[in-house]
């Protein structure tokens, strides 16, 4: 009697699937507008907290009497945003640092280390929170920022790890042998190796930023209106949930886009060399 | 490296840790707007006079760097300092009064994280049933999405009366093991989605080794050979992954304190936030690192003790 063999991953279609959601998402986070938004002709108290009806309004309407699934689908664009901005941020102080931690070693490395150590150990969102709620002006940048503060060091272990490792292997020492030079060492025969390895982590740190900006918003020091974010629009349904329930609606697409990154992250992970 | 070199470094980096960590936080509070001493007052301002007496009283007068440096001294005596308001407290005291709260949340929450874990992930593998498997994936997969907030803002709404959802649990918290089932059900499950979905692939890993097959050509039953044997050859990146992972739980113990009004630490520290009470914030939040910091030395030293090849190289898995 043994354990069934399988993947640990779902089946491709499942992967398929989250990718198709991720897709259909960039789509509407580029294109959707936000017409009825916060726009005065869009929307008429006469139909403030209205519960969904279908087909016509499926998400039904908001405390201004905006259509909730036209401000959800143009919420998306912030979200996003500020997941794909926080990524690229950390990205941009992980790969320098960690690449040249896991390539020089010593000292430099240890040092690195720490830092990492220590920012793991502070709950930086909370900390993000003290500081945005005592600014005025908190914009989509603001926020990623804090973000990339917290992201970070999740990147810069994986790449440090990665380069180190790269670092040894045979091509490497017989690059050196042949003469080339430490940049080159570097550029060409140690990060084609190395950088892929954080591939696999990007989905699920996106996803965490997502949530991130949504408990920032909820508590009050994220985004907030005119700006529309589904964690914005999650704060303002906080205040009006007991007259209206449908207001929790906006998660639906929080919870199925988080949800579709997670498991194109795991596919990620479990297909891609670490 | 002997285990216990490796051991005394590691407390030592622990050290090092906590130290910048005083800085980082006690800096930052001073650094965003606000006065806190102007915060007492409300609406009717205060003297000049009374201002400058009461900044004088708490060394806000002087310069940073002197201001930063006396807190340590404090510090390294025990001495967490005073509360801001016009009846001072010792702040171990305020801290020592909400920290019961958030220690059971913290321990249930980290025990629960770990006994749900590792019950899900061998269920998931031992029954010959895809539906199962695909059932624990597919929780796993939604108990990492969920943001906790979102979660626990869900389950307060649907089952408290505090939002006309169903009267099952008491909400505002009133302390009775009853208030702590919703916080702790949204904390692990944020806990443990991710610690599945690990555990997972890795025991698949380990179970297609021949070592595997080996413990079934002796006879082994297949719930031993998942549960001990394969479980045991998984658990180096699971414990890394835990100990790396444990400012994520206090940041969702915080979370949860919030939605739910739990007066525990993390609720005591986003009020001294508010007031910019700089004394409480950064013993608060020294508090519940150490929990962090102890938490992953632990995990290393174990994990060092689990596989020697760890402290062979003289440094933790990363």
């Amino acid at each position: 009697m043994r354990p069934r063999l399988q993947s640990a991953a779902r089946a491709r279609w499942v992967t398929r699937g989250a990718a198709l959601v991720l897709v259909g998402a960039g789509f509407l986070a580029i294109f959707s507008e936000a017409p009825a938004g916060l726009d005065p002709s869009g929307c008429s108290l006469e139909r403030s907290l209205v519960p969904p009806s279908f087909p016509a309004h499926v998400f039904g309407y908001d405390l201004q009497g905006c259509d909730l699934l036209v401000l959800t689908m143009a919420g998306t664009r912030n979200s996003l945003l500020v997941g794909v901005l926080a990524t690229i941020l950390a990205l941009a102080v992980a790969i320098p640092v960690g690449t040249t931690a896991g390539f020089a070693g010593g000292w430099v490395d240890g040092l690195v280390g720490r830092l990492v150590d220590l920012v793991t150990a502070l709950p930086i969102i909370l900390i993000g929170l003290v500081v945005l709620s005592g600014l005025d002006d908190r914009g989509v940048l603001l926020v990623a920022i804090v973000m990339a503060i917290a992201a970070w060091p999740i990147y810069t272990k994986v790449i440090r790890a990665a380069t180190s490792r790269e670092s040894e292997q045979a091509h490497v020492d017989a690059a050196r042998a042949l003469g080339a030079s430490r940049s080159r060492l570097l550029v060409r025969h140690v990060m084609p190796g190395s950088i892929g390895s954080v591939i696999a982590v990007i989905p699920a740190t996106i996803a965490f930023t997502i949530g991130a900006e949504a408990l920032l918003s909820f508590l009050g020091a994220g985004l907030q209106l005119p700006d529309v974010s589904w964690g914005v629009l999650l704060a303002e349904a906080q205040r009006y949930i007991r007259q209206a329930p449908h207001l929790m609606l906006p998660g639906l697409f929080l919870l199925v886009v988080t949800g579709a990154l997670v498991v194109v992250g795991e596919a990620a992970r479990v297909r891609l060399p670490d | 490296m002997t285990l216990g070199s490796f051991a005394r470094r590691r407390v030592l980096q622990a050290l090092v840790t906590l130290l910048a960590l005083t800085l980082v936080v006690h800096a930052g509070i001073s650094l965003i707007p606000g006065d806190p001493v102007r915060a007492l007052f409300g609406f009717v301002p205060p003297s000049p006079a009374e201002l400058a007496e009461l900044r004088a009283r708490y060394g806000l007068d002087q310069a940073y760097p002197v201001q930063y440096l006396s807190y340590l001294t404090q510090l390294v005596q025990g001495n967490l300092g005073v509360t801001i308001s016009f009846t001072p407290q010792p702040v171990s005291t305020v801290v020592g009064a909400s920290l019961p709260t958030t220690a059971i949340l913290i321990g249930v929450g980290l025990l629960l994280q770990l006994t749900t874990a590792y019950g899900v992930t061998v269920l998931s593998m031992f029954r010959r049933s895809r539906l199962v498997s695909a059932l624990t994936w597919w929780v796993a997969v939604a108990a990492t999405a969920a943001p906790v907030i979102f979660t626990a803002w869900a389950l307060r709404s649907f089952f408290t009366l505090g939002y006309q959802g169903l009267d099952w649990f008491p909400y505002p918290f009133d302390g009775t093991p009853d208030a702590y089932v919703l916080p702790l059900i949204a904390l692990v499950a944020m806990l443990a989605g991710p610690v599945v979905l690990l555990f997972r692939s890795e025991l698949l890993d380990t179970l297609r080794s021949t070592f595997t097959r080996f413990a079934v050509a002796s006879g082994h039953s297949e719930l031993r050979i998942v549960a001990v044997h394969a479980a045991k050859a998984s658990a180096g990146p699971v414990i890394a992954y835990l100990g790396a992972s444990l400012g994520y739980l206090l940041t969702g113990v915080v979370i949860v304190e919030s939605v739910y009004d739990i007066p525990g630490v993390g609720n005591l520290i986003l009020d001294s936030v508010a007031r910019r009470d700089r004394a409480v914030v950064v013993g608060g939040v020294l508090i519940i690192s150490v929990f962090a910091i102890l938490g992953g030395m632990v995990a290393d030293i174990v994990a060092a003790a689990v596989d020697p090849r760890i402290r062979l190289e003289g440094d933790a898995p990363r």
